[in-house]
C-alpha cells in the first residue's frame, strides 16, 4: 500500500513495507475475535432456548398447534313406563355477540330482531352498554332460523350449537320431571336430583391446529369420547298424568280453592303413575312462575288428614279384634265431651253400628274405637302404613310428616288421632297407606324411577323392583276394609265418587287446617281417598283440594275428581287388563329385549363377530382378517336379540372389491377403514364424513375424505 | 500454514482446489433443500423445484467462476458493477412490488432480484477499486469516491425500499474500509453510533452508561484531543436526539423496532413471526422432533418460514444439534474467508474474499438472530439455506470467487 498523498485520517500505524500476513496479523485476529463473540451469542441463545428452556417452548407450542375440542355429552332421555318421551333434547343454537369486532351492527341487530322476535331497542342497548369481549344475545333459539346470521358473517357475532332440553308434554309431570337451567343443569324434580347420571361425561379430543386455524386430525392424538348421559324410565303414566292434571285443576277452580294435590299409585307394586299439583308451572318458561307452583306438593307438604284416616284407626281395630263392622257404638248425638275436649260429628247419630259410623264418618264413633286400641298398638300400626317416616322418593323434598313419639301417645293424643287429627302427614303418605290396604295389607315402597339405563345400547345401569317393605293388616282384614270403603262410596259420604260398572272403594275426608296453632273455621283440606276397581285395584289416589270455598266437604269437593278420573282412566287403559298377554309380541320392540346394532363397518370381521356375541346378535360369518365394508341392518338401529345381521366383508388387498362405504363414519373408523384397504387419506374438515373422492390411479391410490 | 511444496497446476487439482470451502458449502445447500422440502410439502412444492434448479445453475455459476483466470474476473467487475446498477434502476420501471418492496424485476416466468446481483457488483467494484495502483482510502478523493460506488447501489435499495438489503451495503463498507487499513478511530466511532442510538431509545441511564463506555473507549485512540473531544460530542448529540428522532418515524418502522425490543408484547401483529419461530426452534429441544415431524413446520405456524425463518425448520426437526451444524457450516465458510483474505497476495482477492465473508456474516448474525429473538426483523435470507433464486446465486458466485482466490494464492505460491 502506498501513500500517494498526506492521509486524511491520520493513522498513527506507519509500518511500510512488512509482508502482507503479518500486516494483517492484527486485523485477522480481531475479526476472529469479533466472528466468534456473535456466533458464541447465537450459539448460548439457541442453547438457552433450546436446551435450557425446552419445556417452556415445548408447551407453549403444544398449546398452540394442539386444541382440545369438547364432545359435549347428550343429556339422557326421560320416558314415562310405557317409554313415552317426556323430556329429550334439541338442537338449538345461541348468539352472543363480541361487541368490538361487530361490523355490521345495524344488520345483525336487524336479524335478530326480525327473527326472534326481540326489540331492536332491547339488542341496541344491550350491545351497546356492554364492556365485555362475549355478550350473550339470546339463547336456546330455532337454528333454522339463524341462517341468515350466518351467511352475513360478521366477526363479531358467535353462534354456538347447544343441544336444549325440550318437554314433549309441556307442563304435564312438570314438578316431577323438574326443568333445566339453560345450561341444561338440572335444577328441580327428577332433573336435579338424578343430575349426575342424565347428564353423562362430556368427553374431549386433540386435534392439531395449523397456522391457518384448520383443524386436522391426527391418529396419535387422544380421543376421549363423550358418555352420554344415561336416561331415565319413570313410573309415571303420562297419559294418567294428563289426566288427572286436568281434572284436579277442573276441582281446584270449580271449588274455587288455592291449590290441590293428588297422588295416584299403583297399589300391586307401589309405582307411582300420577302425582300432580295444581297450580303448576311450564318447565319452558319458568321465569312466570312463583316457585310454590313448582313443589310435588305431594311429598313437600304436610297436612293432618281427617277423616281420610279413619281407615287406618279402623284398620288398626280390626286387625286386633277390637272392632267389627257390625258393633254398635254410641254416637252421643254428635257431641262427646271428653276431659276439656268436645268431639263433634257434622250430623249427630246415636246408637249405629261401626260400618255405619264408618260411612258417615263419625268422629265420636271412630274416637272411641281409638281409645280402646293400646297406645303401642295403635303406635305400631300407624307406623307400619309408613306414617312418621320418608319413603325415599327419588325428586328433592320429600318430608317425613308428624307423628307423635311412642311415648306421646297419650289417651286424649290416640282420641284425636283416630279420626285424623294431631298427626300430620303427606299426601303420599295416605295414598300409600290405601294402596296397602287395596292390595291386600302389603305396604310397598312407593317409587318414581323405573330404571335407569344407557340411550345408545339399552343397557341397564338400574332397575327397580317393587319392594315390599312389610305386611300391615291381613289379606281378609284389607278385605273387610275394601267392603267398608266400598259401602261409604256406595251408602255414605263419598256417593259423588260412584262410577256405574265400577266398584269404588273410598273414603272422604274435610279437615280443619291449623291457623296460628288454632283450628280455623274457614280453611279446610277436602280429601277423598280410595282405590279402584275394588274387586282388582289398579289404582290407588288422593285428592287434596286446599281451602276449597264452594264446599268444604271432600265428598262434595274431591269425590268427584276421584270419579272422573276414574272414568277416563278405565276408557284409556281398557287394554292394561290384557296388557301382560300382548306386551311381548305385538308392542313395539322395548328397550329390554332388544339392542342396537354396532357399528361394524371397519372392523374386521373377528372383532366383528365378537361384537355381535357380546350383543346378542348372530353373525355368521368366517373370523378372519378380511374388513367389514357393509352392514345390513345398518349401525344403531335397534333391533331384537338373536337377530342375523349380514355383513360384507373384503381382503384388504383386494383393490377389485368395492369401495366401502364411509359416509357417516367418524374420521377415526374412516381412516381405520382406509388403511385396511391401502388408501393414502387426506382429510379435509373434521367430524364426520361427508363425501369421499377416491382417486385409485397413480402410484399410491389416495382418496380425498371430506367431513363436516 | 507451513511450507507449501511446488506443485504441477496440470497434474494436482487437489492442490489447488479449496475443497474446504466448496464442501462446507455443498452442505449448506443440502441442509438448505431439506428444510424447504420440509417447509414446502403439500404447500408450495413447486417452489422446491425451482429452488432445486436454481442450486444446479448456481453450481455451474461457482464452478465456472472458480476456475476463470483472475483477469477475467478483475476485468469484469466494472460490468458487473455497471449491470447492477442499471438493473437496479430499471427495476423501478419495470419492476413488481413484493410485500410493499419494489425489488424484483419478472421476465416470463423467471423473477430476479436486483439488490442481490448488486451485493456481487458492489464487492467487485470496491476490491477493483482499492487493488487499482495509487488509490488510498484514506485520502479525502478516493474516500468518497469508493463511498459513492457503495451508496449509489444502497440508496437506491434502499428507495425501493428495502432498508435490510441496503444496511449490508453499509455493513460491507465499513468492513471493507477496516480491512483495507482505514482509521479504526472513524470506524470505530461510526459503529458506536448504532449502539448510542439505541441504547438513547432505552432510557437514560443506558444512554449515560453508553457515553461512559464509547466516550471512555474514545479516550484510548491515539488521536489529537480536538478529534476526541469532536467524536464525544457528536456520540452524546445523536444518543441523546434518538428518542426525539424515534418518535418521528413512521408507525410501520416503529412496530419494527417495538416488536424487536419486545415481540411478545404484540403477538398477533409484527411480533408473531418471530414468536412463532421462537416456539418452533424452542419445542425443538435438543435433538429435535424429526425430519418432516416438526409440529411448527409441518402446521405451517410460521409465516414465511421458507424464505426469511427457514432456520427455524432444521432447528425444529433436527433440535439443537441441527441449529448447531448449520452455525458452524458457517463459521467454517467464515473463517476460510477471513484465511483466505488474510492469505491472499492480491489485493483484489483479499478484498472480494473479506467482502463475501462480511456479507455471510452479517446475513448469519442478523437471519439466526432475528428467528431465536435476538436481532430485529430485518428481512435479510440466510445464506444458501432461504428460498430466493437470485440469492442463491449470487452467494455460490461469491463462493465461486473464494474458490477462485485460493486457487490464485496456490498457483502464486507455486510459482
Amino acid at each position: 500500500m502506498q501513500q500517494k498523498e498526506e492521509p486524511v485520517f491520520d493513522q498513527s500505524q506507519q509500518v511500510d513495507q512488512i509482508s502482507p500476513q503479518k500486516k494483517k496479523y492484527w486485523k485477522f485476529w480481531l475479526t476472529m475475535f469479533f466472528l466468534n463473540l456473535g456466533l458464541l451469542v447465537v450459539i448460548y441463545k439457541l442453547l438457552m432456548i433450546q436446551v435450557v428452556n425446552v419445556e417452556e417452548y415445548h408447551v407453549k407450542a403444544k398449546k398452540q398447534h394442539q386444541s382440545k375440542i369438547n364432545l359435549s355429552a347428550e343429556r339422557g332421555n326421560i320416558y314415562d313406563r310405557y317409554n313415552k318421551l317426556i323430556a329429550s333434547n334439541i338442537e338449538s343454537v345461541s348468539i352472543a355477540v363480541d361487541p368490538r369486532h361487530l361490523q355490521n351492527k345495524k344488520k345483525v341487530i336487524e336479524i335478530i330482531s326480525k327473527n326472534y322476535g326481540v326489540p331492536a331497542s332491547k339488542l341496541n342497548t344491550k350491545i351497546t352498554n356492554s364492556k365485555s369481549a362475549f355478550v350473550w344475545i339470546i339463547r336456546g333459539v330455532d337454528p333454522t332460523l339463524s341462517k341468515e346470521l350466518e351467511a352475513l358473517n360478521d366477526k363479531g357475532v358467535i353462534l354456538i350449537n347447544e343441544p336444549k332440553r325440550i318437554y314433549h308434554y309441556g307442563g304435564i309431570a312438570a314438578q316431577i320431571v323438574g326443568f333445566c337451567d339453560i345450561d341444561n343443569k338440572g335444577l328441580s324434580g327428577i332433573e336435579l336430583k338424578w343430575d349426575t347420571l342424565l347428564k353423562g361425561k362430556p368427553g374431549y379430543m386433540i386435534v392439531n391446529r395449523d397456522g391457518l386455524g384448520k383443524l386436522r386430525q391426527a391418529a396419535d392424538l387422544p380421543v376421549i369420547p363423550a358418555q352420554h348421559g344415561h336416561s331415565i324410565k319413570l313410573t309415571l303414566d303420562i297419559e294418567l298424568q294428563r289426566i288427572v292434571e286436568n281434572e284436579l285443576r277442573t276441582g281446584v277452580i270449580n271449588s274455587g280453592a288455592e291449590s290441590g294435590t293428588l297422588v295416584a299409585i299403583e297399589p300391586e307394586t307401589g309405582d307411582i303413575l300420577a302425582m300432580a299439583s295444581y297450580p303448576g308451572y311450564d318447565p319452558e318458561d319458568i321465569s312466570r312462575h312463583s316457585p310454590s307452583s313448582m313443589r310435588t306438593r305431594a311429598i313437600t307438604d304436610v297436612l293432618e288428614p281427617g277423616s281420610t284416616f279413619k281407615v287406618i284407626t279402623a284398620a288398626a281395630a280390626m286387625e286386633e279384634k277390637i272392632v267389627s263392622e257390625n258393633d254398635i257404638y254410641n254416637g252421643y248425638g254428635g257431641t262427646l265431651q271428653f276431659k276439656e275436649y268436645t268431639i263433634r260429628d257434622v250430623h249427630g247419630y246415636g246408637m249405629i253400628t261401626f260400618k255405619k259410623a264408618m260411612e258417615v264418618s263419625s268422629n265420636v264413633v271412630l274416637s272411641t274405637v281409638a281409645s280402646k286400641i293400646p297406645d303401642n298398638t295403635f303406635y305400631k300400626y300407624i307406623r307400619d302404613f309408613g306414617f312418621g317416616l320418608e319413603y325415599g322418593i327419588e325428586i328433592p323434598g320429600e318430608v317425613s310428616g308428624r307423628l307423635r313419639k311412642r311415648d306421646d301417645f297419650s289417651a286424649t293424643a290416640k282420641r284425636y288421632i283416630g279420626f285424623g287429627y294431631g298427626i300430620s302427614a303427606t299426601s303420599l303418605q295416605m295414598a300409600n297407606a290405601y294402596s296397602t290396604i287395596a292390595n291386600g295389607g302389603e305396604l310397598m315402597k312407593p317409587y318414581l324411577v323405573k330404571s335407569v339405563f344407557r340411550e345408545d345400547t339399552g343397557e341397564e345401569f338400574y332397575s327397580a323392583k317393587p319392594i315390599r317393605i312389610r305386611r300391615v293388616i291381613s289379606d281378609s282384614t284389607a278385605k273387610r276394609l275394601t267392603s267398608i270403603l266400598e259401602s261409604i262410596v256406595q251408602n255414605g259420604t263419598g256417593k259423588a265418587a260412584i262410577v256405574d260398572g265400577m266398584k269404588i272403594a273410598g273414603k272422604t275426608g274435610t279437615a280443619q287446617q291449623l291457623v296460628d296453632g288454632k283450628y280455623s273455621k274457614s280453611n279446610y283440606n277436602a280429601s277423598f281417598a280410595g282405590y279402584f276397581p275394588a274387586d282388582n285395584p289398579k289404582l290407588a289416589m288422593i285428592i287434596v283440594i286446599d281451602k276449597p270455598r264452594a264446599s268444604i266437604y271432600g265428598g262434595a269437593t274431591a269425590a268427584p275428581i276421584f270419579k272422573n278420573i276414574a272414568l277416563r282412566w278405565s276408557a284409556i287403559n281398557s287394554h292394561i287388563y290384557e296388557r301382560d298377554s300382548i306386551q311381548s309380541d305385538t308392542l313395539s320392540v322395548t328397550v329390554k329385549d332388544s339392542v342396537l346394532v354396532p357399528q361394524l363397518v371397519g372392523l374386521n370381521t373377528k372383532t366383528a363377530i365378537n361384537f355381535c356375541n357380546a350383543k346378542g346378535l348372530n353373525l355368521k360369518i368366517k373370523p378372519d382378517d378380511k374388513i367389514i365394508i357393509s352392514q345390513n341392518p345398518t349401525a344403531f338401529s335397534r333391533v331384537r336379540k338373536g337377530t342375523i345381521v349380514s355383513v360384507i366383508a373384503s381382503l384388504p388387498t383386494d383393490s377389485t372389491a368395492g369401495k366401502p362405504n364411509i359416509i357417516g363414519l367418524s374420521i377415526r373408523q374412516a381412516l381405520n377403514v382406509i388403511s385396511k384397504i391401502q388408501y393414502n387419506p387426506i382429510v379435509i374438515g373434521s367430524g364426520i364424513v361427508k363425501s369421499v373422492k377416491w382417486n385409485p390411479e397413480g402410484k399410491s391410490k389416495s382418496c380425498i375424505i371430506y367431513c363436516n | 500454514m507451513g511450507k507449501i511444496q511446488p506443485i504441477s497446476l496440470e497434474k494436482d487439482v487437489g492442490q489447488l482446489f479449496d475443497f474446504k470451502t466448496f464442501a462446507i458449502v455443498i452442505g449448506l445447500i443440502l441442509i438448505g433443500l431439506l428444510s424447504l422440502y420440509s417447509a414446502l410439502n403439500e404447500t408450495n412444492i413447486a417452489a422446491f423445484y425451482r429452488q432445486m434448479i436454481s442450486a444446479g445453475i448456481g453450481f455451474v455459476a461457482m464452478m465456472v467462476i472458480a476456475f476463470l483466470p483472475k483477469d477475467i474476473i478483475k476485468n469484469s467487475a466494472i460490468f458487473v458493477y455497471g449491470a447492477s446498477i442499471l438493473l437496479l434502476i430499471s427495476v423501478f420501471i419495470f419492476g413488481t412490488a413484493v410485500y410493499g418492496t419494489m425489488g424484483w424485476i419478472r421476465i416470463g416466468g423467471l423473477s430476479f432480484q436486483p439488490a442481490e446481483f448488486a451485493k456481487l457488483g458492489v464487492i467487485m467494484i470496491l476490491a477493483f477499486q482499492l487493488s487499482t495502483k495509487g488509490v488510498d482510502i484514506r485520502t479525502v478523493r478516493d474516500f468518497f469516491q469508493t463511498g459513492l460506488y457503495v451508496a449509489i447501489p444502497a440508496g437506491l435499495i434502499f428507495l425501493q425500499p428495502d432498508h435490510g438489503t441496503s444496511s449490508v451495503f453499509i455493513i460491507l463498507f465499513m468492513g471493507v474500509l477496516f480491512w483495507s487499513g482505514f482509521s479504526s478511530f472513524i470506524l470505530f466511532q461510526l459503529v458506536s453510533i448504532p449502539f448510542m442510538i439505541i441504547l438513547g431509545l432505552k432510557g437514560l441511564w443506558y444512554y449515560v452508561g453508553g457515553m461512559i463506555a464509547f466516550g471512555g473507549t474514545t479516550l484510548f485512540f491515539r488521536n489529537g484531543i480536538f478529534w476526541k473531544v469532536g467524536a464525544i460530542a457528536i456520540l452524546a448529540t445523536i444518543g441523546y436526539l434518538s428518542p426525539v428522532i424515534y418518535n418521528n418515524l413512521m408507525d410501520h418502522q416503529k412496530a419494527r423496532i417495538e416488536t424487536f425490543l419486545n415481540p411478545e408484547m404484540d403477538p398477533r401483529g409484527s411480533g408473531y413471526n418471530v414468536i412463532q419461530s421462537i416456539y418452533a426452534v424452542g419445542s425443538g429441544g435438543l435433538t429435535g422432533k424429526g425430519y418432516l415431524q416438526g409440529t411448527q413446520t409441518q402446521l405451517r405456524y410460521v409465516p414465511m418460514q421458507w424464505t426469511d425463518f427457514i432456520f427455524s425448520v432444521p432447528t425444529e426437526e433436527f433440535g439443537f444439534f441441527g441449529g448447531l451444524a448449520v452455525v458452524l457450516l458457517f463459521a467454517g465458510l467464515i473463517y476460510r474467508t477471513i484465511t483466505i483474505a488474510s492469505e491472499a497476495e492480491d489485493k483484489f482477492f483479499s478484498v472480494t474474499s473479506i467482502g463475501a465473508g462480511i456479507i455471510f456474516l452479517y446475513h448469519v448474525l442478523i437471519n439466526v438472530g432475528m428467528v431465536i429473538g435476538i436481532t430485529p426483523v430485518m428481512g435479510l435470507p440466510l445464506p444458501f439455506l432461504s428460498y430466493g433464486g437470485t440469492s442463491l446465486i449470487i452467494n455460490m458466485m461469491m463462493a465461486g470467487l473464494l474458490l477462485n482466490a485460493h486457487r490464485n494464492h496456490r498457483i502464486n505460491r507455486a510459482m
